[in-house]
């Protein structure tokens, strides 16, 4: 693959990254750092990517861990007193005030597993592979997903 | 959930235009090798190969993989995909081809660099996941990622700094052909390209019965709990002589000695894992003062261990002669010398013997230090491998730094892992093929 077919791929993908970097990380300067580190190792570990078809997947992938560990990071500051940033305007990536604040309020793991399948259209055999969790466990997190958003839904109703 | 997609807003320039210089910055960091001529030199390699193989080859083997799950900050979980029964052999082999660089200490179980370094360790270890196909939890973990080492998915973690050491990694590799995840501790001083080149050296096969295997693997309900169940053993009588069976040897322990002074024994015989031994000990043969560090013990999955400080404490020197009698008609080749000196305390509230290097009275944890300091009958460095020819009988001396504030609570450990040639009737269930006999140090 070369440089302009990668950066093509890499732009193609594009909303995908802002979307589940955003959903899991809720601040739009992390989300980017995430994003810069995953198309880094993605560039580096090209090798590694048997075909081009699988390449959305797979930098999804890369992205979900950069993610993670942005995460604990984060966690270690805020463990030794320094304030985790509050959510700027800049930082909310949904249009729909009531959609974001109930996909907020998912946990981390099935908030992950609804963007990745109601969100971005990934079959639950792609999640199985990008999250590397068996399906039955893609499957319940998606189905209490579900659930919990009703529930939220039905309440402000 | 179908008006999902449409409640994010488009991505913004200043996103879009961060994914354009990431990409920019990737190129310029990781230049391609261009060149048309290797390109087509490449593919009529290929080309060649799909003439020369039958079609029937290149049917696709289902390979399983082994995924690790965060679990808290701290721990990891190893979870396999999935097993097949046939893939399941109740004995396995574990074969190591050492790499340059490295050499046998207790064959199967631990090999150090040729540096002779305290942290250039490489320790093995086998299991099996359990009927849920969970391999196990990792704990005190800073980082980790899923890699691949010859093709069989592995898992390297960087553990958080510890009272034993800091800065170690943990590597597990899963060998799907017979469902064992091989799981080895990596010192400080081996690098991760280092212990990865010697992992690619290992293999696991099918054994059977009757081969000589180091581990008689069978499934057990809990990962782990079996082996820590039945691995410590106090004989209500202190018996100085343990038998590891007709086709093993017999060891024995003899002759202590409780010392402050060392300048009478014989200076070549002492080791302290490269560093000179003025670290240690005086020029008038007395022994210098041990900081002893302060930990508090996190549960490595939420929380991780603690440095709290330190205290200086006086040492004294314990010797014991230990004695190995082979009980075969053949040779048994690179035995370890397997006597460790550990105290018997309460970690997290639960009595054992430990070895760690740290102490914190208020959480009822304690710890010692174990390695040897002194081995004679071998100038060079305590990594002493021997062999035992047939019914042949030898014995070392053997010495170790103790803190004297522990010494009442001391016991010299034999420990059975790694002996080689050691059988185990299908019968005995348990994980690991490790025994722990405690004599008490002052009677």
């Amino acid at each position: 693959m070369n440089n302009s077919e990668f950066e093509r791929l890499v732009l193609k993908n594009e909303q995908t990254l802002y979307r589940v970097s955003m959903s899991i990380l809720k601040n739009e300067a992390d989300a980017q750092d995430a994003v810069h580190d995953a198309v880094l190792i993605a560039y580096t570990r090209l090798g590694s990517l048997k075909k081009e078809e699988y390449f959305s997947t797979w930098l999804t992938s890369i992205l979900i861990n950069c993610c993670k560990k942005q995460l604990r990071m984060k966690k270690r500051c805020a463990d030794i007193g320094e304030a985790l940033p509050d959510a700027a305007s800049r930082d909310n990536p949904y249009i729909s005030v009531e959609i974001g604040e109930a996909l907020n309020a998912l946990p981390e793991k099935i908030r992950t597993a609804v963007i990745l399948h109601y969100v971005e259209g990934y079959p639950v055999k792609d999640i199985k592979r990008i999250l590397k969790i068996p399906e039955g466990t893609v499957k319940s997190r998606l189905s209490r997903g579900r659930e919990l958003l009703k529930e939220q839904f039905d309440l402000k109703a | 959930m179908n008006n999902l997609k449409s409640a994010f807003k488009p991505v913004p320039e200043r996103f879009s235009y961060s994914v354009r210089e990431s990409i920019k910055e990737a190129e310029i960091k990781n230049p391609k090798k261009t060149g048309s001529k290797r390109g087509i030199k490449v593919l009529a390699v290929f080309s060649a190969l799909l003439i020369a193989v039958p079609c029937g080859a290149f049917a696709v083997t289902k390979i399983y993989s082994m995924i690790a799950e965060q679990v808290g900050s701290y721990g990891v979980e190893l979870n396999v995909e999935k097993t097949e029964a046939e893939n399941s052999p109740e004995y396995v082999k574990l074969k190591v081809d050492v790499p340059k660089g490295f050499k046998t200490y207790i064959e199967g179980i631990k090999y150090f660099k040729t540096t002779k370094s305290e942290n250039g360790y490489i320790s093995l270890w086998l299991l099996r996941p359990n009927k849920n196909n969970t391999g196990g939890l990792l704990t005190n973990i800073e980082d980790y990622k899923q890699t691949e080492i010859n093709g069989h998915s592995a898992v390297i973690a960087d553990e958080a700094e510890n009272p034993v050491e800091n800065g170690s990694k943990q590597i597990n590799v899963y060998f799907e052909n017979v469902n064992i995840i091989l799981g080895a501790y990596i010192g400080s001083d081996v690098t991760e390209k280092e212990a990865v080149n010697f992992l690619k050296n290992v293999q696991i096969v099918k054994g059977t019965k009757n081969d000589c295997t180091e581990y008689n693997i069978s499934e057990t309900e809990k990962v782990g709990e079996e082996y820590s169940a039945k691995s410590l053993y106090i004989p209500e009588k202190q018996n100085k002589e343990i038998d590891f069976g007709k086709d093993s040897y017999t060891v024995s322990l003899s002759n202590v000695k409780i010392s402050d002074n060392v300048k009478n024994l014989d200076k070549r015989s002492f080791y302290f894992w490269g560093q000179s031994s003025d670290e240690y000990i005086n020029s008038d043969g007395t022994l210098k003062p041990r900081e002893r560090e302060k930990w508090k013990w996190g549960d490595g999955v939420n929380t991780k261990d603690e440095k709290t400080g330190s205290v200086s404490v006086a040492q004294k020197f314990v010797l014991v002669d230990i004695t190995y009698k082979n009980n075969t008609d053949k040779t048994l080749y690179n035995q370890g010398i397997n006597v460790y000196l550990k105290a018997m305390q309460k970690k997290k509230g639960v009595l054992g013997m430990h070895s760690f290097y740290s102490y914190d009275p208020n959480a009822d944890d304690g710890c010692y230090q174990y390695k040897k300091g002194y081995v004679n009958r071998h100038k060079k460095d305590n990594l002493y491998i021997f062999n035992l020819k047939p019914r042949e009988t030898k014995t070392f001396t053997v010495g170790f730094r103790c803190d004297s504030d522990m010494i009442d609570n001391a016991y010299f450990n034999i420990d059975g892992t790694g002996i080689s040639d050691i059988k185990i009737p299908a019968e005995n269930k348990v994980l690991y093929s490790a025994v722990y006999f405690s004599v008490k140090v002052k009677e």
